[in-house]
């Protein structure tokens, strides 16, 4: 019997690094949509959640929010890395997050086709994912963001949330449908590596 | 692809900046992340700087390597600026700038950026060769702008708007820029100086009372050196699976989202499954070797704290108590 808390920790580190990597090399971790960028560092947080279960998912997430941490205080690119020197805003959601994949995974156990199942996971996880993060944001920056939550109409701060919606709803819909189509064949490709080379000596070379 | 790829951030030196504890590195770069924000008008600010720069000097680091951190949130912190100036509307304003904008310049510049896009979109032209056009038509346009309205004082045909900037508005976003710039090389200075595996080292033994509430500090630590030992490798591995679909006739350097996702679909697949198979077989050899998560385990390197080290302490209680008592 393998003892759990080893194999656990390796895969920990192995998806720390895969999440590192994604978020240093730019055109694995983000793709391009015009205006914005689709961010799919989160998409190892979902695999995790998916293959491995609750426990697993919530470790990772918590890994991705502390790598996300750090990059907002070492290298910050955009607006949003100033919010995320908060650990509050960069950790906690995070941690949620890979909590609620799980659950939406196995509330969709009447599924019974697996392809079907990880797809409408993944694409309701991610969208769970900004609805979390953007609302600790505005609960927690609720002074400053006061002015466009509650913002008039034909009023310059409209203009300005309007346009803010829109690049949110834009690049959440891009991170939606890119982990749709990108998470299902990495986990059905995990299962049939994994199913091939027995359960006994996984993966072996 | 690759090359440009930095993540070690380490460069080879030696001054008392490099010989001091990390530990007292690490806690001091986090404290000077709270300790800045104590800092509320000039004079507080000034004395950061001093202290900031001086340190900075006297770690014997190139100058260039901070430009180089800072520079890519050069555009993140116009944009701070520029919001404080539109948002902030507090103290005595300045004299109105009116900002006028010529009907035949913005049409122009519509009628260039529609074709632009138009053209792009149709892939006539390659997307360096019109990033570059827009940049110089977008130049031009500006500066047609401001002599058109401004030296011959062209008022026909002109949107006219009124900007008044506050006082405090320009002050508090300077200070804003300012607390970015210093935090930022502060913390790339114990990333220059520090090497990753003294870092872990340090977070470990820094992160060590927490221990006593039952969180498992060590295997957090022993999971960070791993995968410092791993992202070069895997990142080496990416760069041969990408020549490998490259080679199978994947092109990654142009595409719209549907390719895109069809590119990152053949890079990850083999990432995880490496990963996965690699992480078997560790488990197996930690195992094997007889590593119980939760004991007390010993490291090669012992940390020592030295004189130098509560002295560069000290120092940061002097930046704290004169930041308390200025503010």
């Amino acid at each position: 019997m393998r003892n759990q808390k080893i194999s656990d920790l390796v895969y920990l580190a192995l998806f720390l690094t895969i999440i590192v990597v994604m978020s240093q090399v730019p055109w694995l971790g983000f793709i391009p949509l015009g205006f914005t960028t689709a961010t799919i560092i989160h998409i190892p947080v979902i695999i995790a959640a998916i293959y491995f279960g609750k426990k697993m998912g919530v470790y990772t997430g918590f890994i991705f929010g502390g790598v996300s941490l750090l990059t907002a205080y070492l290298r910050p690119t955009n607006v949003f890395d100033l919010f995320f020197q908060n650990p509050i805003i960069s950790i906690l959601p995070r941690i949620a997050f890979g909590f609620v994949t799980v659950i939406i995974y196995n509330s969709l156990k009447f599924i019974n086709f697996e392809y079907l199942r990880t797809s409408i996971t993944a694409f309701l996880s991610t969208i769970m994912h900004t609805v979390l993060v953007i609302g600790t944001l505005i609960l927690i920056y609720y002074n400053e963001t006061k002015t466009f939550v509650n913002a008039d109409k034909q009023t310059e701060e409209f203009t300005i949330t309007f346009a803010l919606i829109g690049l949110v709803v834009l690049s959440a819909l891009g991170e939606a449908i890119a982990s749709t189509l990108i998470v299902p064949p990495i986990i059905s490709a995990i299962r049939a590596a994994n199913k091939k080379e027995g359960n006994k000596d996984l993966f072996k070379d | 692809m690759l090359n440009n790829i930095k993540l070690g951030q380490y460069l080879h030196g030696n001054s008392w900046y490099y010989r001091l504890d990390p530990r007292a590195k690490l806690i001091m770069s986090v404290l000077f992340i709270v300790t800045i924000f104590l800092a509320t008008n000039w004079v507080t600010y000034l004395g950061a700087t001093i202290f900031t720069l001086a340190i900075v000097l006297t770690s014997r680091v190139s100058l260039k390597f901070f430009f180089r951190s800072i520079k890519p949130i050069f555009f993140l912190m116009l944009l701070t600026f520029f919001m404080n100036l539109f948002f902030n509307k507090t103290g005595k304003s300045f004299s109105p700038i009116y900002i006028k904008i010529n009907q035949i310049m913005a049409g122009t510049f519509a009628i260039i950026l529609a074709l632009l896009i138009i053209l792009r979109l149709s892939k006539v032209i390659k997307k360096h060769i019109s990033g570059k056009i827009f940049k110089f038509s977008t130049l031009l346009i500006i500066i047609m702008n401001l002599v058109l309205v401004y030296l011959f004082s062209f008022e026909q045909y002109t949107w006219s708007f009124k900007w008044i900037v506050y006082k405090n508005a320009v002050i508090n976003g300077g200070f804003i820029v300012l607390r970015l710039v210093l935090i930022i090389s502060f913390s790339s200075l114990l990333t220059f100086t520090t090497k990753p595996t003294d870092l872990t080292l340090a977070i470990e033994k820094v992160l060590g009372p927490l221990k006593l509430i039952k969180l498992p500090v060590s295997e957090l630590a022993l999971m960070i050196s791993i995968s410092l030992r791993f992202i070069p490798t895997l990142l080496e591995e990416t760069q041969k699976i990408l020549k490998a679909q490259t080679s199978r006739g994947a092109d990654f350097t142009e595409g719209n989202l549907k390719d895109k996702v069809v590119q990152i679909i053949s890079l990850l697949i083999p990432m995880f499954i490496i990963s996965f198979r690699r992480a078997e077989d560790l488990a197996n050899a930690m195992e094997a070797r007889g590593y119980i998560p939760g004991k007390k385990r010993t490291s090669l390197k012992e940390l020592k704290w030295q004189y130098r080290d509560s002295l560069y302490s000290f120092s940061f209680v002097v930046l704290t108590l004169f930041l308390i008592y200025y503010r």
